[in-house]
């Protein structure tokens, strides 16, 4: 974690410096976890990926305003976070995808989707926006409530009670999931 | 219906489910559990919900989008093209020119000088600053919610 906060330094004064093929390493590095966020938020993977991208370009041209002993990835994220409520409100969006296209979840070791990662993956998809990039910052990225409030922009309070709630509707659908296989694999 | 302070307990049993300092003691924590049977259960479906989320781990994307950063990054670097109606406009411009002072010259005899200097510093003002210099644009910029 150290290191990489330490890379992040590196590589931020270097794309200061005006070394784009320094950005291009930040891309790369972060990508991935940015296309999942953007993701989650959006439900469509070609608006994900211009979310991104455009999200990286904003990030390129504010730089000059970045403090390079900070984290590149949560002052991204605010950048990112942005672009797709941007998105969302957009009458221009894609249609969202077919709940069954959008892959949040890595498959579980042996490359099989056993019963409860296929029913976390549902309920996520179905959750509201702000309910699924909450839990996927919490679980997926194993953020503290220190961390969410400062990537959501909220006191730690409300992002206790934020979660507390999302997680009690994540667990009305998990639970009627679960009953419903239970019923067909009974039936 | 749950009270106040049922749900000031339910947040800080999972504050400290999640491993966080939680807003009230465990002591009180426990002693209020003790005594509520609906805190009590919600806090153990709480718990039945965590451990499967998790021990679920973020998919890794194999796309990139850096190719597109660095083709858009290059295309604002370089230098803006003045698109084509802009030479029509100049040429235009310049025949106008040209005719108004080949039609004032005789009319002003010797003393064309002064009346003429004004226009030409103008148009060599805008060609050494090769932009507009009131920075009148048609392009309207509308500033949105950026939510």
């Amino acid at each position: 974690m150290i290191e990489s906060a330490m890379d992040d330094v590196k590589t931020t004064e270097r794309c200061k410096a005006g070394q784009t093929e320094a950005f291009g390493e930040l891309v790369r590095q972060y990508q991935s976890q940015a296309i999942g966020h953007a993701l989650a938020l959006l439900r469509n993977l070609p608006d994900a990926l211009d979310a991104v991208q455009d999200a990286f370009v904003a990030a390129y041209q504010a730089l000059e305003r970045f403090d390079t002993s900070r984290r590149f990835y949560p002052w991204f994220y605010t950048i990112l976070r942005n672009r797709c409520y941007k998105m969302l409100t957009s009458r221009e969006r894609r249609p969202v995808a077919d709940i069954d296209d959008i892959q949040l979840l890595a498959p579980p070791a042996g490359e099989t989707w056993g019963d409860e990662s296929a029913a976390v993956q549902r309920v996520l998809k179905e959750l509201a926006p702000e309910d699924r990039e909450l839990l996927v910052l919490k679980h997926l990225e194993g953020l503290t409530y220190g961390e969410l409030a400062q990537r959501l922009g909220v006191p730690a309070g409300t992002v206790m009670s934020r979660l507390y709630h999302a997680r009690r509707r994540f667990r009305e659908k998990f639970t009627a999931k679960q009953d419903d296989h239970l019923a067909r694999t009974d039936g | 219906m749950t009270s106040e302070r049922c749900e000031k307990v339910r947040l800080a049993a999972m504050a400290a489910l999640d491993g966080e300092t939680p807003p009230l003691s465990e002591q009180e924590i426990h002693e209020h559990l003790a005594t509520c049977a609906a805190c009590r259960a919600e806090v153990e479906q709480l718990q039945r919900v965590i451990a499967p989320l998790n021990r679920q781990k973020p998919r890794v994307f194999t796309e990139d989008v850096w190719p597109g950063v660095e083709a858009a990054l290059r295309k604002q670097a370089a230098p803006a093209q003045p698109r084509r109606e802009a030479y029509v406009f100049a040429v235009l411009g310049l025949f106008v020119f040209a005719c108004k002072v080949l039609g004032v010259l005789p009319e002003l005899g010797g003393n064309w000088l002064p009346k003429v200097l004004p226009l030409v510093a103008a148009l060599v003002l805008f060609g050494v600053l090769k932009q507009n210099p009131f920075h009148i644009t048609g392009n309207l910029k509308l500033e949105g919610d950026l939510r």
